[in-house]
């Protein structure tokens, strides 16, 4: 009872403080006015008001001739675009636009499928990384870095290779060029080391995997030399970046793009000659390649 | 606030028995007062300014493509992905689309779901029927009904809440239009006309690549002088004819079948025609017939008395370029192999079934011949109305509320005046 009267004193006290403030911002002026008691003598520099008629006095003096006409607009005007804040919001609310009710755009509904995925199977750290892409593509990247995490928690096998893309990925996006380089060391190496570790247990079953598992697996390491060779270039160790697209077209020699990022490396890092040769290897496997077609010219070529 | 109290004078009057006092006070406006007034407003208008922005930005949903993104001549309007948040409730493989009366967008999706949305994007109504083998395509009545057919071999007619008015078969019926109290059918291997009770007006055609055959059309359009314009799907063709049947013109290359490779789509040779698989028509706002193409991505624009591909109007009264828009991807305002098309006449839009992308998009094209007020309609049709209205409303009577009371403020000034003179 003693709280509930308590509850209901303060809840009061902020109606009064509510009224206070409109008060404020409405007439000018505390709801209590001037003259704060009721019954006392107004003073002015005029003399004294006759006690028993100034209950009447202060009423006027607040309530209608308080400012100008251009305060009483600026009253007008700060209300409107208060209510106009307060109904902005709770429409907006009501409609959905908050929490829609399904999604809108491609990244939205890539976020909805990865969750459901990773409710389904939430052991699977595939499905994490996933969510942890969809995350940083709809802007959520405190999540996504989080979602790595546990993704990596999860992995056993060389789908941490994958899981390693996705967070080297993210950081380049965000800019992290030398953190992303650190952690490509680390990477390259863990890859050559599953590498290492697959091929010895192939051998002792005397199996060859399938060429397309071959590849996609080659696709992953592929694709971590080519994001580093990107930090590389973004932090402008141009011949650091030929060395990791050297790296990449070990496995994939007839890449026509992959050439072309060489060659417009060298091209950076002063070597016309073998950006020339590059260049040109990269347009007899694609003829009407454009990007190669363009360096070519600037490395001088026809 | 430090009000100043400068001059008081007084009046004394009488009132019945009992003198009151009247003080008129002058009061000098702070300058203070204003300022800190004009901060607050700045404030809250800064306010007011980042809240509608944000939801602007909600509203589109994250990562909503910019103009920039997009194909030549297209903007997004907005994507339909599915009618909840759950999974299950997403749009698989849409296959059609069709706009009705007040706007509701109806797909078929995952060859057995009837789904209803709004112009907004919620969702209206999901019909799933039963006994039905694969749904194709759809078509709304100026009434609502909807109009569906089954590849399985029968036509269907629903009201708007899912209740099945109708049922007839059809031999492998593919896509499906209605109009002035007839109803047309692409079938497989023919086209089909029917009154809306089922009774057929006429009928003709037979499966092959001959002039007078058909193969697996998978659009169909009816004029309003009862021409009738068929995609002949397979045969990479579209094609107009009269009410009887007769040919009155056809744009597309057939490809020889007798010849080996004809069909494979992987030589550009075979791609060299202005369509490559034509499927899903629709009128725009200037009567030309947009046809979309699943194998080159895009919806075409064809002038519908000589069949040929309308141009934009180009500079100095000469013809810009050919009226082709759309591209291939994944985000928003792409395509992957779309299938169906239907226009929005009040909102001067298309909604497109990409079928691959699993979603149905809304986008705009120009030179569809909407106009003002379709453009009006057309940005209000958003979840953005559901707030904009009544804060418009609002403040129009916040605005004369202050009117208001300024006039009764002055009327009971002169009548003061007039009472103390």
């Amino acid at each position: 009872m003693a709280v509930m009267c308590l509850t209901w004193t303060a809840a009061l006290r902020d109606v009064l403080l509510l009224r206070d403030a409109l008060c404020l911002l409405w007439v000018g002026g505390w709801p209590y006015g001037h003259a704060a008691e009721v019954g006392a003598p107004l003073t002015t520099d005029r003399g004294t008001v006759l006690s028993d008629q100034t209950y009447d006095v202060v009423e006027r003096v607040e309530y209608t001739e308080n400012g100008d006409s251009v305060v009483q607009w600026l009253r007008w005007a700060i209300l409107i675009v208060v209510i106009s804040i307060i109904a902005l919001a709770a429409f907006a609310a009501i409609s959905g636009v908050f929490t829609p009710a399904a999604p809108r755009t491609q990244a939205e509904s890539v976020l909805l499928r990865a969750k459901a995925a990773v409710k389904v199977s939430p052991g699977s750290g595939q499905a994490w990384a996933q969510l942890a892409r969809a995350q940083y593509l709809t802007g959520d990247k405190g999540r996504a870095y989080d979602s790595i995490a546990q993704a990596r928690k999860r992995v056993k096998d060389e789908t941490i290779l994958w899981v390693n893309n996705q967070e080297v990925d993210m950081l380049i996006r965000d800019g992290k060029n030398a953190e992303a380089l650190k952690k490509t060391d680390t990477y390259i190496q863990k890859d050559v080391d599953l590498r290492i570790v697959a091929d010895a247990a192939n051998k002792a079953k005397g199996i060859s995997p399938p060429l397309e598992t071959q590849d996609q697996r080659n696709q992953t390491t592929i694709q971590l030399f080519l994001m580093r060779a990107t930090a590389e270039m973004n932090l402008k160790k141009y011949k650091d970046a030929v060395v990791s697209y050297t790296n990449a077209l070990k496995m994939t020699p007839n890449a026509a793009d992959v050439l072309t990022y060489r060659g417009l490396a060298q091209l950076k890092a002063g070597d016309k000659k073998g950006a020339k040769a590059d260049f040109e290897q990269a347009l007899t496997y694609m003829p009407d390649y454009t990007p190669a077609q363009a360096g070519l010219k600037a490395a001088g070529g026809k | 606030m430090t009000d100043e109290i400068s001059n008081t004078s007084e009046l004394e009057g009488e009132s019945g028995d009992r003198y009151y006092t009247e003080t008129v006070v002058e009061v000098v406006d702070n300058r203070r007062q204003r300022v800190v007034l004009i901060i607050i407003l700045v404030i809250a208008l800064l306010a007011l300014l980042a809240l509608a922005f944000m939801v602007f930005r909600l509203n589109r949903g994250t990562n909503a493509p910019n103009k920039q993104s997009m194909p030549k001549g297209i903007s997004w309007v907005r994507s339909i992905y599915g009618w909840s948040n759950s999974p299950a409730d997403a749009l698989s493989a849409p296959t059609d689309v069709a706009v009705g009366p007040s706007g509701t967008i109806w797909v078929v999706s995952g060859h057995d779901t009837i789904a209803g949305f709004n112009p907004d994007g919620t969702a209206r109504q999901i019909i799933k029927p039963k006994g039905v083998a694969s749904l194709e395509g759809i078509a709304v009545d100026e009434k609502g009904n909807l109009f569906v057919t089954d590849f399985g071999g029968q036509v269907f007619e629903y009201s708007p809440k899912g209740k099945q008015l109708d049922q007839w078969r059809v031999q492998l019926p593919n896509e499906i239009d209605v109009r002035d109290g007839k109803i047309a059918v692409a079938a497989a291997n023919g086209v089909a006309v029917f009154t809306p009770d089922g009774k057929i007006i006429a009928k003709w055609g037979s499966r092959g690549t001959g002039n007078d055959q058909f193969d697996l059309p998978h659009g169909i359009l009816l004029g309003d002088d009862g021409t009738i314009f068929v995609s002949d799907t397979q045969n990479r063709r579209v094609r107009a004819f009269t009410p009887q049947g007769r040919l009155m013109w056809s744009t597309g290359i057939t490809p020889d079948r007798t010849k080996q490779g004809a069909g494979d789509f992987r030589n550009p040779k075979n791609m060299a025609g202005p369509f490559s698989l034509p499927a899903g028509m629709a009128f725009d706002g200037k009567g030309r017939i947009a046809v979309v193409d699943p194998f080159k991505f895009r919806i075409a624009l064809l002038d519908p008395k000589s069949g040929k591909i309308a141009r934009e109007p180009g500079k100095n009264g000469k013809q810009g370029r050919q009226a082709f828009y759309g591209d291939f991807g994944q985000t928003d305002g792409m395509f992957a192999y779309p299938t169906g098309v239907a226009y929005d006449k009040t909102r001067d839009w298309f909604v497109v079934a990409d079928t691959a992308n699993d979603r149905v998009q809304i986008i705009r094209l120009p030179y569809t011949g909407g106009s003002v007020t379709s453009k009006a309609i057309g940005a209000f049709s958003t979840p953005c109305c559901v707030f904009c209205a009544p804060l418009l409303l609002l403040l129009v009577l916040l605005v004369l509320a202050v009117l208001r009371r300024r006039a009764q403020r002055e009327a009971e000034a002169q009548s003061g005046e007039e009472t103390n003179a």
